[in-house]
């Protein structure tokens, strides 16, 4: 699995700058960011404008509450993936939106050049995917979206989830062994 | 054996399909002009002595407006 750095604090002078209410610093905190609250958010909700409203809401909450971060060992990207998760929380609540959406197009702009044919069919693969992991509970789904799409390593999911790494590696397991369950069943 | 070949199976299955997306470039550049614009904007607080002198005179004035009144009605009752 490709890891990517994930304690993405960025230069401690431009996160200082950002608590001290500098803008310019925490627009380079956004642009380092964005992209990958993003695909958190998308994989979670399943549509483009949700997405979008969504993020847009999680920076400006980051934005509004900046000066009273407090600088941890907790990476910057963990704050916001918190602000993140308990927004799609909310969002998830909120009994408007619990009808099972389809996975929106642009998922697929990665498979560039490929076949129609084998995209329509990676498509349909992905929503089906994506329809077990959504029986998942709501940490579960999380996990899973922060290792697969954000290609994070279970020490770097704990610190964003407030678990012990080894507390990661057995729900990462019962998750594998639930999502399994709901692929079987749908599958026989 | 075979539950671990099948954990395994979905684990591959899980890293081919869930690719990360990339945000429309409009958004992400709105965005981040919106959130300029907000930390821009300055909330002003309510100017207090301002509130505070309006309530002091318009009580004054009151008094003021009574106190007339009870000379008028003394008057009054003299010229009566």
């Amino acid at each position: 699995m490709n890891k990517q750095k994930t304690s993405s604090n960025p230069g401690d002078d431009t996160l200082d700058r950002a608590i001290r209410g500098d803008e310019d610093a925490f627009s380079v905190l956004y642009k380092e960011n964005v992209k990958k609250i993003y695909n958190y958010i998308f994989y979670r909700t399943g549509n483009v404008n949700d997405a979008e409203d969504l993020t847009a809401r999680v920076f400006q909450r980051a934005l509004k509450h900046i000066t009273r971060y407090k600088r941890t060992k907790v990476p910057f990207s963990a704050w916001l993936y918190r602000i993140a998760h308990n927004l799609v929380a909310n969002w998830h609540r909120d009994s408007k939106h619990k009808r099972e959406l389809p996975i929106e197009d642009h998922t697929y702009i990665q498979s560039k050049g490929a076949v129609p044919e084998k995209q329509i069919e990676k498509r349909q693969e992905v929503e089906y995917l994506l329809s077990a992991i959504r029986k998942l509970p709501q940490d579960r789904q999380q996990l899973i979206i922060l290792k697969y799409v954000e290609n994070m390593s279970n020490r770097e999911v704990g610190i964003i989830m407030k678990k012990s790494e080894g507390a990661i590696k057995s729900l990462y397991h019962r998750t594998l062994k639930e999502l399994r369950k709901y692929v079987d069943k749908d599958e026989i | 054996m075979k539950e671990n070949q099948d954990t395994v199976g979905l684990e591959q299955r899980l890293g081919s399909l869930l690719s990360p997306v990339t945000p429309q470039k409009d958004f992400v550049n709105a965005l981040q002009e919106s959130l300029k614009k907000k930390a821009q904007v300055v909330i002003e607080k309510p100017n207090y002595l301002y509130i505070v002198l309006l309530i002091f005179s318009g009580l004054f004035f009151g008094i003021f407006i009574y106190w007339l009144f009870t000379i008028f009605r003394k008057i009054f009752r003299k010229g009566v």
